[in-house]
């Protein structure tokens, strides 16, 4: 009993120190696209896209939500990010796209 | 009794109703979807279960503390792989004397891999076959001492905020043994339905709680020994385990208490009790 509790106290300790930031999200850096993502079912879906989207070039920060069924991306002044790019981004993540609604 | 017998065939056929998939929704067992391309997921917890000799037989009785790591990668947005070592603690009571054991259980390594992903405005529905070898690798006393092959299937689904996650599992103990004229232990039937519910919590996307009902059936064949079934081995238990998931970000905390409703041991043994479970996982 002893060492569950032990045990117990150090999963409530990783948990507290564990916190998920929110993305990064200037908002005086370049222009915002959004797309509708379908499969998403809770907050945990919400890291893997992102880093996804993350790594097409010229996008500055992503956020997904999967109550809303969006991905908005923020992208740089000058770059150019194709609805090519992000669908395959989010086919990756196993999720399907869905319209561009900006 | 007649009704808890009908009852996972009744959600069975809502869950397939519902056509929707789940990316996670099982707490005890690992189902739901396969994670995205590059994803990595750490998962432990900490479970503890017993098991007590039948009222007005004997005083035996086993407590057991039970924390598996669990490794999971999206090798593919396909392919799942992943790796589980448990660190195992037992204890055993018989006639008033007490024997401990502990040490690591076996490793098991697994693959995942997405047949059918379907995603909509209204549902998503995906289906993934499992494959997994369990090797001899534990410490002594704990170890099972033989190779196992497990094969799965997940299917899972997702409609609204509800989501189910249905596991079948089967698992062919004792593929290989050590040493090789041991008795071939009883192969194991899965079967676990995990139903759960999405509640965004503070107005937050990135925060949700999520009430979850698992319902399991499993047997275990009896041990053989040239072909001779061994006595007071093999059982079959039917079990329901409702939790509570959190979820917050990349961090889920999640527990769950699971009680056996019926349970049919072969001969004399012992039979199972209540387990809990408390458990973190971690997504990169």
């Amino acid at each position: 009993m002893k060492s569950t509790l032990i045990a117990i106290a150090c999963l409530a300790l990783l948990a507290g120190c564990s916190s998920s930031p929110e993305p990064s999200s200037d908002p005086q850096v370049g222009t915002v696209v959004e797309f509708e993502v379908f499969g998403m079912d809770c907050p945990g879906c919400h890291g893997g896209l992102e880093n996804l989207a993350l790594e097409i070039p010229g996008v500055h920060s992503a956020k997904a939500s999967w109550v809303d069924k969006k991905l908005a991306l923020r992208v740089e002044e000058g770059a150019e990010v194709t609805d090519d790019q992000v669908h395959d981004a989010i086919n990756r993540a196993n999720f399907t796209a869905g319209e561009r609604l900006k | 009794m007649k009704l808890l017998a009908v009852l996972p065939v009744v959600l069975f056929v809502l869950m397939l109703g519902f056509a929707a998939e789940s990316s996670a929704v099982g707490i005890s067992i690992d189902a739901g979807l396969t994670p995205p391309q590059g994803r990595w997921i750490l998962r432990t917890q900490v479970r503890s279960m017993s098991r007590t000799a039948p009222e007005g037989t004997t005083d035996a009785a086993m407590d057991r503390i039970m924390v598996p790591l669990v490794v999971v990668h999206g090798l593919r947005p396909q392919l799942t792989l992943g790796l589980r070592q448990i660190i195992d603690s037992r204890s055993m009571t018989m006639m008033g004397q007490e024997n401990k054991e502990s040490g690591f259980g076996d490793l098991y390594v697994f693959a995942k891999y997405k047949i059918l992903r379907i995603n909509t405005r209204n549902y998503t529905l995906g289906i993934a076959p499992l494959l997994g070898v369990e090797a001899p690798t534990g410490s002594s006393g704990i170890s099972n001492e033989f190779w196992s092959l497990n094969t799965g299937l997940f299917i899972s689904g997702r409609a609204g905020k509800w989501g189910a996650d249905l596991s079948l599992g089967y698992r062919f103990s004792g593929v290989a043994k050590v040493p090789a004229d041991s008795p071939d232990p009883g192969n194991e039937t899965g079967l676990n339905l995990a139903l759960a519910r999405q509640i965004p919590v503070g107005g937050s996307s990135r925060t949700a709680l999520a009430p979850v009902l698992e319902i399991s059936w499993a047997s275990t064949a009896a041990d053989k020994d040239g072909g001779i079934e061994t006595p007071n081995s093999g059982e079959s238990v039917f079990t329901l385990a409702p939790g509570l998931k959190y979820t917050r970000g990349d961090l889920i905390i999640e527990g769950l208490v699971r009680f056996p409703v019926s349970q049919d041991q072969k001969g004399m043994q012992m039979e199972i009790g209540n387990m809990y479970l408390l458990g973190v996982r971690h997504m990169f």
